[in-house]
């Protein structure tokens, strides 16, 4: 064993923690070489000053501050946790705390989702069901254009037959062969869904009922004051609209609305 | 194991008992060890008065061995409030068949680690002991005509506490475990939840690193004598 060798070992060897057989080689060696020897009374020494190196003896009044203030610390915490919230917290384990928390969160996720779900289901059924799948637009009344008054003027009215799948109110029609006009239909309690895209038909050519105008889609706020309603029966080529216009002094009192 | 065991001097002189080391008999040690355990059981309990008592049983150890890694008194104290608290909190969890010496010996050397890296080490903070220190903390007593050995343990005390503190923490915790407080390399390696192998390695390195700072100290100070 060479010197670098056990001068490696010697901070171990002094204090017996190395194994039986490397210490007694390095035992041979220091009975051979001044230089390690040395450095292992030097070792030997430290290790000696650091046995006795006591700690200063504290007085009491020390170690009475300390507990005074442990023990002031503990009754300050025991005050704390008399808290309502604290108390029940402390009666459960903080990780059952935690699962119960998450429990109850899903628990009401779920419920909310439950019932937005519901509604929504509850509002699809107010709707009536129509013919053709189609839904009732409830429009305000609106002030008839020019044409509609026109069209008003010109051609009579005429009886049509009610709508099949009209769900509530007796309303009574009459099919033109021309242009056709339709009586005041009484307001239908029914509500369409938003942002519906209304299709306006009206006919240029009163006297042929299929020459048709597709209008562009009105804005609401320009159908905001009329009353409009838009009926597809199991005919596809047969759709039904009428209109009901703010009744005016030039107006007779059956005021009829221009429809096709 | 080897341990140290301190006689408590009745009357309730406890800077006294740091003076005197008899090996207690060995019934005596059992009766110690069945009344902590009692101890530790009503604390556990909630039972405050019972806490005190293991206070008073442990207060020193935790004081010294904190003093010896964080180097002052100030320092010391807290970190001895904190094992404490600790200490109670915990109680709960601890169980018989533990040794709480060592316990308590390793929830001591986080909580000093946790202060030594909070607060900013000094390269001047370790000052000579009476200086900085609270004075009346030191209940030292001199021997009459003694006084020049006093001065001459208390220089040795200064150089090694010194040294210690040019010591990385995990070095310095593993030599303070080993040899000052005596215990063996395989308990200072499950106090520091560690491998005795590096446990080995860092008792090497640290003593290395002390012989080498004591020799530079005598150095210089042999030379300041000759200048003189």
């Amino acid at each position: 064993m060479n010197c670098k060798h056990v001068q490696e070992l010697l901070p171990l060897y002094v204090s017996r923690d190395l194994e039986e057989k490397s210490a007694q080689l390095i035992q041979a060696h220091l009975q051979t070489c001044a230089a390690c020897a040395a450095s292992g009374d030097q070792y030997r020494e430290t290790r000696r000053l650091l046995e006795e190196f006591a700690t200063p003896m504290f007085s009491e009044a020390v170690y009475n501050g300390i507990r005074q203030n442990v023990l002031r610390e503990i009754r300050q915490e025991s005050l704390d946790s008399s808290n309502l919230p604290q108390f029940v917290a402390s009666l459960f384990p903080r990780r059952l705390t935690w699962a119960l928390a998450a429990a109850l969160l899903v628990a009401v996720a779920f419920s909310a989702v439950y019932f937005i779900a519901n509604r929504k289901g509850t509002q699809t059924n107010d709707q009536p069901p129509l013919a053709g799948g189609r839904n009732v637009v409830d429009r305000p009344e609106s002030t008839p254009t020019k044409e509609q008054e026109e069209h008003q003027a010109t051609n009579p009215r005429q009886q049509r037959a009610p709508a099949p799948g009209l769900a509530g109110g007796t309303h009574r029609f009459e099919r033109r062969k021309n242009d056709a006009t339709i009586k005041r239909a009484p307001s239908v309690a029914v509500k369409a869904p938003e942002n519906t895209q209304l299709i306006a038909e009206a006919a240029r050519n009163g006297n042929n009922p299929t020459n048709r105008e597709i209008q562009p889609v009105r804005d609401s706020t320009e159908t905001k004051k009329a009353l409009r309603l838009e009926i597809q029966t199991k005919d596809p080529n047969i759709r039904i609209i009428w209109f009901s216009a703010q009744p005016t002094k030039q107006d007779s009192p059956n005021k009829f609305s221009k429809g096709i | 194991m080897r341990s140290r065991e301190f006689a408590e001097v009745a009357s309730g002189a406890y800077n006294m008992a740091l003076a005197l080391e008899i090996p207690l008999p060995v019934n005596a040690l059992a009766q110690n060890q069945t009344l902590l355990a009692r101890l530790i059981e009503r604390a556990a309990a909630g039972d405050t008065a019972a806490f005190e008592q293991i206070m008073i049983h442990s207060q020193q150890k935790v004081m010294a061995m904190s003093w010896r890694m964080l180097g002052n008194e100030a320092d010391a104290r807290d970190a001895s409030q904190e094992v404490f608290l600790r200490v109670y909190k915990y109680l709960k969890r601890f169980k018989q068949e533990q040794d709480f010496f060592a316990w308590l010996y390793q929830i001591t050397v986080n909580v000093c680690r946790d202060i030594a890296k909070k607060r900013q080490r000094h390269s001047d903070r370790f000052m000579p002991l009476g200086v900085g220190d609270d004075e009346s903390a030191f209940a030292e007593p001199v021997e009459e005509g003694n006084a020049e050995a006093s001065l001459m343990q208390s220089q040795q005390r200064e150089l090694i506490a010194r040294a210690l503190d040019t010591l990385p923490a995990k070095e310095r915790a593993s030599i303070v475990l080993r040899d000052v407080e005596g215990l063996a390399t395989e308990e200072v390696a499950r106090i520091l939840k560690s491998s005795p192998t590096t446990v080995r390695s860092q008792i090497s390195s640290a003593r290395k690193k002390i012989k080498i700072y004591c020799e530079g100290y005598l150095r210089r100070k042999e030379r300041a004598l000759n200048e003189l």
